[in-house]
């Protein structure tokens, strides 16, 4: 794992060298290989589509930009996911959009049993609604943990905080999601 | 530190570590504590399991776009900005002054002449304002000039006027004694009002002399 991580790593280190020079194809494969994570971080801020493409843009011209000051003292995804962090806050400072019903584009595996991929999808709504009443910087942490599976090392980096207090927004996102999910966690432990 | 404390505080730590446990972003040895510390505490086993389950239950870190997005859309416009002009990079905040300083700018040239204005205002106005309260000592003085004579009243008495007599006549004129006697047996009074003092000491029998001294006297 430490070795596929490296040389994604390594992969991701020559492509910001290579959008540093201004290689524009390389700027468009950092791009798409982005596109879906942020686009599912960002979407727990915001669902409006528009808005989360929008913030995207903004946060890839920045890599575009700035790609010759990025030192490789941090991850590039902790570098990129950091600016779309202040992108999103920036951009939905104050804004205050209702949580819509969204379609369900939860993806299990083939192979599992359905009565477990029907549960699954069920706990998958309740936490959606339960995340989304979450305040914004607990979201946050939530999901990058969860959903990005980054470390709290990292997560500190993007939100700019002591990695202490990631954890302990983390502790009580997850007590929050505890009391308002309630029934729909019974039987799973 | 009791056992029980040993374990809560240890219990707090893997609390709190939990959910990178769940996605196995913990080093070695923080993963090597915390399977330690799950051996003995079915609570966070259950909550490990839950939380596991919570991930499952996400869309995972090889998902698709957020509903509604669009990647080819989405860089399509991207491709559109990258081709627009950028602009200038903003410069630092002293070439920015420079540029300023440089090109005459208006709203600089402005507030330079209404600094002069203020400036020359006050210059004015402490031109004309009094000495007030201003030491007579203070005042302007050539350097050949000596310091200001200190006004006073000499006074020679008669050389019989006794001792007593000499403390009564200053007393009454409202002066008091300030030097002598000098080589001319002639004494030095000041303070009171030196002409009153004077018509005082004048109308005493025993004063053969009283005459005023320093720049404003008038004998």
């Amino acid at each position: 794992m430490d070795q596929q991580a490296n040389e994604r790593s390594d992969g991701e280190a020559d492509l910001v060298g290579r959008i540093a020079a201004g290689d524009r194809h390389a700027f468009e494969t950092l791009y798409r290989s982005y596109f879906s994570r942020l686009t599912r971080f960002l979407h727990r801020m915001t669902r409006n589509a528009a808005t989360i493409e929008e913030i995207v843009d903004d946060t890839m011209l920045v890599v575009w930009q700035r790609a010759a000051t990025f030192d490789g003292s941090c991850k590039l995804s902790t570098w990129v996911f950091a600016i779309a962090y202040r992108k999103a806050c920036k951009a939905l400072h104050g804004l205050d959009e209702p949580l819509d019903a969204f379609p369900d584009t939860w993806e299990g595996a083939e192979d599992e049993q359905p009565e477990w991929r029907f549960e699954q999808q069920r706990l998958g709504h309740a936490l959606d609604a339960a995340l989304a009443a979450l305040p914004l910087e607990q979201r946050a942490a939530f999901q990058l943990t969860f959903y990005h599976d980054m470390s709290y090392a990292e997560i500190a980096d993007i939100m700019e905080c002591p990695v202490n207090t990631i954890k302990t927004r983390l502790f009580h996102a997850r007590r929050r999601l505890a009391l308002q999910l309630g029934r729909q966690l019974e039987g799973r432990i | 530190m009791s056992l029980d404390e040993t374990f809560s505080a240890e219990h707090r730590v893997a609390q709190e570590a939990l959910p990178w446990m769940a996605n196995a972003t913990l080093d070695t040895g923080e993963e090597e504590r915390l399977r330690a510390h799950l051996r003995g505490c079915a609570r966070c086993r259950d909550e490990l399991a839950l939380l596991q389950a919570v991930r499952a239950a996400g869309p995972g870190p090889g998902s698709g776009p957020a509903p509604g997005c669009d990647p080819d859309r989405a860089w399509a416009r991207m491709q559109q900005r990258l081709d627009q002009p950028q602009s200038a990079p903003m410069p630092g905040i002293l070439a920015r002054w420079r540029a300023r300083i440089a090109a005459n700018d208006r709203s600089w040239l402005r507030g330079a002449v209404a600094l002069q204005c203020c400036l020359i205002a006050v210059l004015a106005a402490l031109l004309v304002r009094p000495d007030r309260g201003q030491d007579a000592d203070m005042a302007y003085r050539g350097l050949g000039a000596s310091a200001p004579v200190q006004t006073g009243i000499v006074v020679v008495f008669r050389p019989d006027t006794p001792e007593r007599e000499l403390r009564r006549i200053v007393r009454a004129s409202g002066a008091r004694l300030a030097g002598g006697p000098t080589a001319a047996d002639a004494w030095l009074l000041d303070g009171g009002d030196t002409a009153a003092v004077l018509a005082r000491l004048r109308a005493e029998p025993a004063v053969e002399l009283a005459e005023p001294l320093g720049a404003g006297a008038r004998p």
